[in-house]
């Protein structure tokens, strides 16, 4: 094997191994947040991006949360590509009456059953939503969180201060 | 560590998760790696979304055993000087009280945590709440100031840091500089964000509260009080970095922005007291002050209520906290832009 292949390999069996740590939790943020086709083809963008960035993934904890960036990236890529697509298959399982259901902004969706807390997630923008779903959903603390929005720790807990009381405040005029 | 590990709110939210557990191993993905794994690296993609690496991960972090700063405690207490309030006589110590000193001293001994200070300023309906999220961490702290509620803009939400002795500072446009001249502090304390809060200004919520009378323990760990503002003034004169903050946050951006001033305020309360709550955590530290005021216009007679809140978060817990690597060296007259 020569000096070539033998990077090769290598990069291959460091690529397996953060494939195999991370798929299951990016899997599940994109499941989270979009229809299941279009989580699906956003794991595999993801992974894609990142075989083709390998060189520039930090090490460590932070190769996840760069994953996270990645799939937030595409996600929100692929929708705006992919919106009458979505808007139809919306609307098919409305008329359906089945769920999951896609709620809130088309631009950032969220999969879930019909609650009070998710009637309420879906009237804030984006942004808010991301903030907390990132946490509670993801586990993220305010700084890994923060990376993955490229923000500061001390950002992002602003951020997701405003988020909670908005939330909040869209809880008591959802009640009677 | 997950934050907001204790909140109804959070934790409702996490109860809705759709996808409470990450899907098992399966040949999807499988295949899908091999699929990657066969693919051109190099082939030119039409996407590729990798993030951007932020100032912060080009930046060296630092774990070290540091001291407390209760930063957020500090803005709050100024933060009352400007709202203007009340007063009661000094109340003699009860069990109650001593319960909430002794509280307030161990939280005052803790070198490490985040404070979120919340300042309703419904007090002028224009002016949406004013957000100070901090992080301490020994001597060193950080600060971030939403300025979104002042109608100035910054270009981004100002922020100031202070590791190792020196000051960061990012005021325009996510610019980083380090001031290491020792009058930087008045300089910053007329932005809005707190600098020179360090060790002894956790004292001041310990004063606050060795100054409250009226003190009642409504349910384990809940009480309420009452202190004067005359105290709060005093506590305030204690801590310039405080009166700083006080004028150049509430006096210039808020209260002279609206139909009252501190004065009107006292003149009409007429009793000068502000009422004060104070949750305690589960190992007796302070989790949340509440300093509210209340009034009435004296132009409509319309009720006028404020309030500042101090959530305290990950009392000892390590914060990093990072000096900016692309800070770039200033001197305080280049800064101002002036000799």
């Amino acid at each position: 094997m020569n000096d070539s292949s033998r990077a090769e390999s290598s990069r291959a069996g460091a690529f397996r191994e953060l494939f195999e740590s991370n798929h299951a939790d990016i899997t599940a943020y994109c499941r989270r947040r979009a229809p299941a086709t279009t989580a699906n083809d956003a794991v595999s963008e993801t992974f894609l991006t990142a075989w083709r960035r390998f060189d520039d993934i930090p090490a460590g904890p932070e190769a996840r949360l760069w994953l996270f960036g990645v799939a937030r990236r595409t996600l929100a890529n692929l929708r705006r590509s992919d919106h009458r697509q979505t808007e139809l298959r919306r609307r098919i399982s409305a008329d359906a009456g089945s769920s999951p259901r896609s709620i809130g902004d088309p631009s950032d969706e969220i999969v879930g059953d019909p609650s009070p807390i998710l009637d309420a997630l879906a009237t804030l923008d984006p942004d808010d939503r991301e903030a907390l779903t990132l946490v509670t959903w993801e586990g993220l603390s305010h700084a890994e969180a923060g990376l993955v929005l490229g923000c500061s720790a001390n950002a992002f807990g602003v951020r997701i201060h405003r988020a909670r009381r908005r939330l909040a405040d869209a809880l008591t005029k959802d009640q009677p | 560590m997950t934050d907001h590990a204790d909140d109804p709110l959070f934790d409702a939210l996490r109860a809705a998760n759709p996808v409470p557990t990450p899907p098992l191993p399966s040949a999807d993905a499988d295949q899908l790696l091999q699929e990657i794994l066969m693919s051109d690296p190099t082939s030119p993609s039409q996407r590729d979304f990798g993030p951007a690496p932020t100032k912060d991960e080009l930046t060296p972090r630092r774990n070290r055993t540091r001291r407390f700063a209760l930063t957020g405690a500090a803005a709050a207490t100024a933060a009352v000087v400007g709202f203007g309030a009340v007063a009661l006589a000094p109340g003699s110590s009860t069990p109650a009280q001593a319960a909430m000193v002794s509280a307030a001293e161990d939280t005052e001994a803790v070198r490490s945590g985040t404070a979120i200070v919340t300042v309703d300023t419904s007090v002028d309906e224009r002016l949406d709440d004013l957000v100070l999220v901090t992080a301490f961490d020994g001597s060193d702290l950080s600060a971030t100031l939403e300025t979104g509620s002042l109608g100035v803009d910054f270009g981004g939400d100002p922020e100031v840091r202070l590791v190792d002795g020196v000051i960061y500072l990012s005021i325009v446009d996510g610019q980083w500089f380090s001031v290491e001249d020792p009058r930087i502090t008045d300089l910053v304390a007329a932005s809005g964000l707190p600098v020179d809060i360090r060790n002894d200004l956790s004292r001041a919520i310990v004063e606050l509260v060795e100054s409250a009378s009226d003190v009642e323990e409504l349910e384990s760990g809940h009480f309420t009080a009452t202190v004067s503002v005359d105290e709060i003034r005093r506590i305030a004169e204690n801590y310039p970095t405080l009166g700083l903050y006080s004028d150049s946050v509430l006096n210039d951006n808020v209260l002279n922005d609206s139909v009252l001033n501190e004065k009107e305020l006292d003149a009409d309360v007429g009793e000068h007291r502000v009422a004060i709550d104070l949750v305690l955590d589960d190992a007796g530290l302070i989790d949340v002050v509440t300093i509210g005021t209340s009034a009435v216009d004296p132009d409509t007679d319309e009720a006028i209520d404020g309030s500042i809140r101090i959530d305290l978060n990950d009392l000892g817990t390590p914060q990093t906290i990072d000096a900016p690597a692309d800070a770039t060296p200033m001197d305080l007259a280049a800064l101002l832009g002036s000799d």
